[in-house]
């Protein structure tokens, strides 16, 4: 496996390839240029006035098992997370916008301003159910190729621009076939492998007349604690407009 | 019974029944009841506490005497929440009933016990969305932001943010506001405080409010300012803001600029203390400052750790806490002589129980752990507040354990730390709460 810096054609695809871990596209290219990479980028994501889907997550840690089930709005780049189930934790609601997080708890008039590596539930951070936007928050080095259950992948590394995302280091595992993401390894400052995470691709959007795969599964296993395993779940996905207004502090408290 | 919110409660308990059963019945072919019945959202919380305070034997309270806190309380409230989304139109409204039983353990009133029922609507709310980004509502809100968890001085309306204890609900005042989304990243808003609402105005005479907000959420960062006037024409000027400097540390600061204040202060006085606790500021044109700092860091294990430094303008300054001790001292000693001058002390320790101050000093600091679902069940929250000028502290605990997805356990302790003449001992040297919550 040898490392090389990318060239630009090269960054542009990795850039729609892991412009989210959600997100993915239905065709391979075999050279392709930036600028219809870009156009392609734009179009699958630019025009999406919303897209709405439920998370059943599904966390076994220390061997107690926890289920949180949510429902996640997203447009452009705001994520609006809001639990459903069970009782405990209804009505709780996370709120991203950019890299802004709150946390408002009912009975709490008050939202809380949080950073994005609070923990979520399990081995799952606040930052793992955003559609994260990998491409502008890594620099990205293509390490070579690897073959991850019979799929032929690109292996990446993704550095941290700013140290303002969740993860220090990431190895990134993107199917050749699918564009999808594949595999993820997370590391941390001091270099030691944190969590993994498996993506499955099998909810399929539609977005201006074309079909397009969307996350169905994530599974995030502790580096450390083997029998860690958090399994995100997701169905119900619906592209719809979503108003800005659902991503608002002002409105969202309920008193 | 106290029963300024049954008719309201009456009323919405009403639709709690009929709805779900319009919903049920043939009326459900209705497209309209139809959608009215998937816009409505019942939710209920019965919340039973105990709770145990020890009064301080203090100036401000000597021997119990004046302020006379029951040690022992017990209190159950059911806490119905509804809600309706109906196109345009949201409403929200929180009805509660309260049963509570207190007993006094200490002289004159040893061994008393009182018994309370009360209900009220602690909150509502009655939003209409009149434009695409322009949304109109009033109701009785308890309206919070920023980013503080000691205190937020840009609020001009509420002094108690609701964090050292969130079992306690902060009663709601009447708000008329309108809000406008000019953009993504900002929003505009208009806030008339109408009316008191619930809140009680012992000492502060209640004004009418009018605020300009607004907000700016950009890429890593958030700000705020609020410019607000009331009809006594008292001004103050908020503003806030937050940081991202990592994906684990949060940085943020909160300030405010008031134009005089309702503080009563210490002066000198033809009364036989030579001393009175005197609204002297209230009408002044002079301008105080408060700001507080602050920091919450996230570790990779879970917990966060917060730091918060406060500068709080209106509090009393080195002179006037000193000319404070020395009239408390002298107000204690004359109320319990029982001699000629026991009102006059009895109404000096009231005005020095209900200074209209959120902090008798001006520089504090807080330190807080917190960490949130630990295995999954259990949320806690470790605070130390020290008052810097006085050298008084105050420990907070808070716990909350779920065993299982319907019940809660809490349990909220506070525990003060300082000599007897310190802020933080004037009223308690401890309380201990200790709760049950069912989730319907």
């Amino acid at each position: 496996m040898e490392g090389s810096k990318m060239s630009g054609g090269w960054k542009m695809l990795l850039l729609l390839m892991v412009i989210s871990p959600f997100f993915g596209t239905s065709r391979a290219w075999a050279q392709p240029s930036a600028e219809a990479i870009i156009a392609k980028a734009d179009q699958a994501r630019g025009n999406v006035e919303g897209i709405e889907w439920t998370a059943d997550i599904e966390s076994v840690e220390r061997h107690r098992k926890q289920q949180r089930t949510l429902i996640i709005r997203h447009r452009d780049d705001n994520n609006l997370a809001e639990f459903t189930s069970p009782r405990k934790v209804k009505g709780r609601k996370l709120l991203m916008k950019d890299r802004n997080m709150w946390f408002i708890k009912p009975g709490l008039r008050k939202p809380v301003p949080i950073s994005p590596r609070q923990k979520l539930i399990g081995g799952a951070a606040n930052g793992d159910i955003a559609s994260t936007d990998y491409a502008g928050d890594y620099d990205a080095v293509l390490l070579g190729e690897e073959k991850i259950d019979d799929q032929l992948c690109y292996l990446f590394e993704l550095t941290a621009i700013d140290g303002k995302v969740t993860y220090d280091r990431i190895h990134y595992w993107v199917s050749k076939d699918r564009n999808v993401a594949v595999k993820a390894d997370f590391y941390t400052v001091s270099g030691k492998l944190f969590k993994s995470a498996r993506f499955e691709h099998e909810n399929w959007i539609n977005v201006n007349g074309e079909k397009l795969p969307f996350v169905s599964r994530m599974i995030i296993s502790n580096a450390l604690v083997e029998d860690d395993v958090t399994t995100m779940t997701y169905s119900a996905v619906v592209v719809k407009p979503i108003p800005l207004a659902a991503f608002n502090l002002n409105l969202l408290v309920r008193h | 019974m106290r029963g300024a919110g049954l008719r309201q409660i009456l009323i919405f308990l009403s639709l709690v029944v009929l709805i779900p059963g319009l919903a049920d019945g043939s009326e459900m072919q209705n497209p309209m009841f139809s959608e009215l019945a998937s816009g409505f959202d019942a939710e209920m919380k019965i919340s039973a506490y105990g709770q145990q305070v020890k009064p301080s034997d203090s100036r401000l309270n000597p021997d119990n005497r004046f302020l006379k806190l029951s040690q022992s309380k017990a209190q159950v409230e059911l806490r119905p929440e509804l809600g309706l989304d109906f196109r345009r139109l949201a409403l929200d409204v929180s009805p509660r009933l309260k049963g509570g039983w207190q007993r006094w353990e200490s002289s004159p009133d040893e061994n008393e016990t009182d018994t309370d029922l009360e209900s009220n609507l602690i909150y509502w709310r009655a939003r209409l969305r009149a434009l695409e980004s322009v949304y109109i509502s009033c109701g009785r809100e308890n309206l919070q932001w920023g980013p503080s968890y000691l205190y937020s001085p840009s609020n001009p309306y509420f002094k108690d943010n609701g964090k050292q204890n969130p079992h306690l609900e902060i009663d709601g005042m009447d708000f008329a506001r309108l809000v406008w989304l000019e953009s993504d990243s900002v929003t505009i808003s208009l806030i008339h405080l109408a009316g008191p609402g619930l809140q009680e105005f012992a000492s502060d005479s209640f004004s009418q409010t009018t605020a300009l907000k607004i907000d700016f959420v950009g890429d890593s960062m958030t700000l705020g300012t609020i410019v607000s006037r009331n009809f006594e024409d008292h001004q103050q000027i908020g503003a806030w803001g937050t940081w991202i400097a990592s994906e684990g540390l949060l940085i943020y600061g909160e300030g405010a600029l008031v134009r005089g204040t309702f503080g009563r202060y210490p002066r000198h006085s033809e009364n036989v203390f030579g001393l009175a606790l005197a609204r002297t500021n209230q009408r002044a044109n002079q301008w105080f400052p408060s700001a507080l700092g602050g920091a919450a860091y996230t570790f990779y294990f879970g917990p966060t750790f917060v730091i918060e430094y406060l500068y709080y303008g209106p509090g009393y300054v080195n002179d006037q806490a000193e000319d404070y001790d020395r009239l408390l001292n002298t107000a204690k000693k004359a109320f319990i002589s029982q001699g000629p001058d026991t009102s006059l002390g009895a109404q000096t320790l009231g005005f020095a129980a209900d200074k209209g101050l959120r902090f008798l000093r001006q520089n504090y600091l807080l330190l807080q752990v917190h960490q949130s679902e630990v295995g999954n069940v259990f949320d806690y929250a470790l605070r130390w507040t020290q008052n810097l000028d006085d050298g008084s502290g105050q420990l907070t605990l808070n716990g909350d354990l779920f065993v299982s997805d319907h019940v809660n356990l809490f349990s909220v302790s506070l525990f003060n730390f300082g000599r007897n003449q310190t802020e933080f001992k004037e009223i308690m040297d401890y309380s201990q709460m200790l709760g049950i919550k069912f989730l319907f």
